[in-house]
C-alpha cells in the first residue's frame, strides 16, 4: 500500500512484525509480517475476529507479550522514527503509559481493587513525572473531570467496586490519557459494556481523542465500531493484514473476499425476516502450521489454483486501498 | 482499631474476638508479671511440692519455686519464641515466595530447595542446631523458622501466580511500571491475607514445637521458666503436686487455642466468600 506520506507526520510505522508464540513442542505464528502506518492524530482502526493477532499487534508494539512464551522474531517497529525493539527495557518504560498507552477491555479488572481509583490515576502520573503526592492527586481529578465523571472530588477517594463498569472504563482511559500519550492503544475498549454505555464511551474517546491530538489505534471485532470512530481501517486474518482502506472505502468497496464475508455477516434490517444470516464457511486456519499460499483460500469462495501456492502481496486497489488478494479487482467488482 | 467498634467485631468475627482477646491477655499477663507474679527463680528447700497457698498460688515445684510464678514468666519464651519464628518465617516465606512466582526462571529451583526442607522434621533439625550451638532462643527461633518458611512460600508462591496475571497487573506494565512498583503496589497487598491467616497456623505449631523441645531439654536452658521444661520436670510429681504440670499444661493450651481461632477467624474474615454467612 505505502502511499507515501511525508515522513514526519508518521507517528508509528510497523514494518513487517513476526511475532511466534512457543510452547513445549509447537510454535504459534501469531503474527506473519504486519507492516501499518499510524499518523499523528488518526484513529486506524483494526478489525478481525478473535485470534486472528488484533492484540498481540497491541501487545508486540508495547513489547509486552509474555516473556516465556512470545518473542518478536523480526520487522521494525518505528515510532517518531526510532525502533522501538531496539530499545532497552528502562527507554521501553519511559514510552509505555507515557507516550504509548493503552486501554484493555475488561474495565471491571483493569484497575487494582485495593487501591483507590484516584491514587491509580496519580501513580500513572508520577511513573513518568516528577511530581509530589497532592499535585498527582489533583491532576487525577482533572482527568475524572475530563472524562466526564461526576462529582470528581468525591470520585477520586472510590474504590474501583463502587463504581459503575461505564465509569471503571472512563476511569481507565483517564488513567491511560493523564501523561497525554501521542498514541493510545484501546483494545476492545467497549466488549464489556452495554451498547448505551458502549455509545458514550466511543464518543469521549473520539472526544478526547480530537482535544489532545492523540492518534488512536482502536482495536475491534465490530465493523459498526468501526465506522462510528474511525478515518482508516485495517482488516485482520490469521496474523496478518488482508485489507486497509479509508472507512467509506472498505464499506463501498470491500475488496478482499474476506472482508465481504464480514460485511455480509453483519445482520441487516433490510433482509428478509427469517431468512439466516449468511455466515464465512470453515473455520480460522490453526497458526501452527504454516500454510503455502493465502490463509484464507481454504474458506474463500472465488479461490484459484494460484490462491494455494503463494502468499498474494498487499496490492494497492485504489487511492489508499489496498488489499492482499489475488483477485482483489474482479471481488471488488463483484 | 477503635474501642467501639470491638463490640462489632464481637459479633461479625467472634473467632476473631475470642482468638484476639484471650492471646492479649495472655501477652498482657506474661509482660505484666514481675508486677503481681512474684519471683520464679527463688528456691525454697523447705517448701518442696506444696499445695495452693496465698504466696505460691499454684503451689511449689521440686526445687521450692513458685510455680504460678513460673507459670507466668514461662508465657514469655512460649510466646516470644513463638511470635518471632513466625515472623522470620513469614518474611522469609514472602520474600521467597513472591520471587519465585514473580521471576519464573528462579521458580523450579527455588521450590525444589523449598521441598527439600520441607523434608527435614522440625524437631530434629532443631535438637540438631542445638547441638552445634548450645542451647539459646536465638538458635530455637531460627530452628523452628526454617521448617516453617516452605508452607508459606509456597503459598505466597500460589497467590502471586495468580495476581500477576491479573489485568491490573497488565495494565500497570503498559503504563510503565517498574518490578519493585508492581511488586508493593499490586503484588504484595493481595497477599498479605493469606500470609496472615498462614502465619497464624504456623504460629500456634512454633508454640508448640517451642514446648516440645524445651520437654526434651533441647530448649531454652533449665534455669529458665518455659512451659516445655516446667512440664518436663514436673512429670514425675504428677500425683504429688499436679498443679506443676497442669498449670503450664493448660496456659499452653489456652495460648495455642487462641492462635488457632484467631487464625480460623481471619480466615473467615478475609474470604468474601463467607461474608453471607457472616
Amino acid at each position: 500500500m505505502q502511499t507515501q506520506t511525508s515522513a514526519d507526520d508518521v507517528l508509528l510505522d510497523v514494518r513487517e512484525i513476526v511475532t511466534h508464540f512457543y510452547s513445549e513442542n509447537s510454535v504459534t505464528r501469531a503474527l506473519g509480517g504486519v507492516s501499518f502506518q499510524v499518523r499523528a492524530g488518526e484513529t486506524l482502526g483494526v478489525v478481525g475476529e478473535s485470534g486472528c493477532g488484533k492484540s498481540v499487534t497491541a501487545l508486540s508494539i508495547l513489547r509486552l507479550l509474555p516473556k516465556l512464551t512470545g518473542k518478536i522474531v523480526g520487522g521494525e517497529i518505528r515510532f517518531h522514527g526510532r525502533d522501538l525493539l531496539k530499545l532497552s527495557e528502562q527507554e521501553m518504560r519511559k514510552v509505555r503509559g507515557n507516550r504509548i498507552a493503552m486501554i484493555f477491555q475488561e474495565p471491571m479488572t483493569s484497575l487494582n481493587p485495593v487501591h483507590t481509583v484516584g491514587s491509580q490515576i496519580a501513580e500513572a502520573v508520577r511513573i513518568h513525572t516528577k511530581v509530589s503526592r497532592q499535585d498527582a492527586m489533583a491532576k487525577a481529578q482533572e482527568m475524572l473531570a475530563l472524562v466526564r465523571i461526576a462529582d470528581p472530588q468525591r470520585r477520586v477517594k472510590n474504590y474501583p467496586h463502587e463504581m459503575s463498569g461505564g465509569m471503571r472504563q472512563r476511569a481507565m482511559i483517564a488513567m491511560a490519557l493523564a501523561c497525554s500519550p501521542e498514541l493510545l492503544i484501546a483494545d476492545e475498549p467497549t466488549t464489556a459494556l452495554d451498547v448505551t454505555i458502549q455509545a458514550q464511551i466511543l464518543r469521549l474517546i473520539v472526544d478526547l481523542k480530537e482535544r489532545i491530538g492523540t492518534a488512536v489505534l482502536f482495536i475491534t471485532h465490530d465493523l459498526g465500531v468501526v465506522a462510528e470512530t474511525c478515518q482508516r481501517v485495517m482488516v485482520m486474518y490469521a496474523g496478518r493484514i488482508v485489507e486497509e482502506a479509508s472507512v467509506s472505502d472498505l464499506f463501498a468497496r470491500p475488496s478482499h473476499p474476506y472482508t465481504q464475508g464480514l460485511m455480509r455477516s453483519v445482520p441487516d434490517r433490510r433482509r428478509g425476516r427469517r431468512q439466516r444470516l449468511p455466515e464465512i464457511p470453515g473455520i480460522v486456519p490453526s497458526l501452527r502450521e504454516s500454510a503455502a499460499g493465502c490463509s484464507f483460500a481454504p474458506r474463500c469462495p472465488v479461490a484459484i489454483k494460484s490462491c494455494g501456492e503463494a502468499v498474494p502481496p498487499m496490492r494497492v486497489v485504489g487511492p489508499g486501498h489496498a488489499a492482499a488478494c489475488w483477485r482483489s479487482e474482479e471481488v471488488m467488482g463483484a | 482499631m477503635r474501642i467501639s467498634s470491638l463490640p462489632r467485631l464481637a459479633v461479625r468475627h467472634p473467632l476473631v474476638f475470642t482468638g484476639g482477646g484471650l492471646l492479649t491477655l495472655v501477652i498482657v499477663a506474661a509482660l505484666s508479671a514481675p508486677v503481681y507474679a512474684g519471683d520464679p527463680m527463688i528456691m525454697d528447700p523447705f517448701k518442696l511440692l506444696q499445695s495452693p497457698s496465698t504466696q505460691a498460688w499454684f503451689g511449689t515445684d521440686s526445687l521450692g519455686r513458685n510455680v504460678f510464678a513460673r507459670t507466668m514468666y514461662g508465657a514469655r519464651i512460649s510466646l516470644v519464641v513463638g511470635l518471632l519464628s513466625t515472623m522470620v518465617a513469614a518474611l522469609a516465606g514472602l520474600m521467597i515466595g513472591v520471587t519465585a512466582g514473580y521471576i519464573r526462571s528462579f521458580d523450579n529451583f527455588i521450590m525444589r530447595v523449598m521441598d527439600g526442607l520441607m523434608s527435614i522434621p522440625t524437631i530434629l533439625l532443631a535438637i540438631a542446631l542445638v547441638a552445634l550451638t548450645g542451647p539459646g532462643i536465638g538458635i530455637l527461633i531460627v530452628a523452628i523458622a526454617i521448617p516453617s518458611t516452605p508452607s508459606t512460600a509456597r503459598l505466597i508462591r500460589s497467590v502471586v501466580l495468580s495476581v500477576r496475571e491479573r489485568p491490573y497487573v497488565e495494565a500497570a506494565l503498559c503504563g510503565g511500571a517498574r518490578l519493585p512498583r508492581i511488586l508493593w503496589r499490586h503484588i504484595l497487598p493481595s497477599s498479605i491475607p493469606p500470609l496472615m491467616v498462614q502465619s497464624a497456623n504456623v504460629c500456634a505449631g512454633a508454640i508448640l514445637t517451642e514446648a516440645a523441645l524445651s520437654f526434651l531439654g533441647a530448649g531454652v536452658p533449665p534455669s529458665i521458666p518455659s512451659w516445655g521444661n516446667m512440664i518436663a520436670s514436673s512429670r514425675l510429681y504428677l500425683s504429688i503436686a499436679p498443679l506443676n504440670l497442669f498449670a503450664p499444661g493448660i496456659c499452653l493450651a489456652i495460648t495455642v487455642l487462641a492462635v488457632n481461632l484467631l487464625g480460623d477467624g481471619l480466615r473467615d474474615m478475609f474470604d468474601p466468600r463467607s461474608k453471607q454467612r457472616r
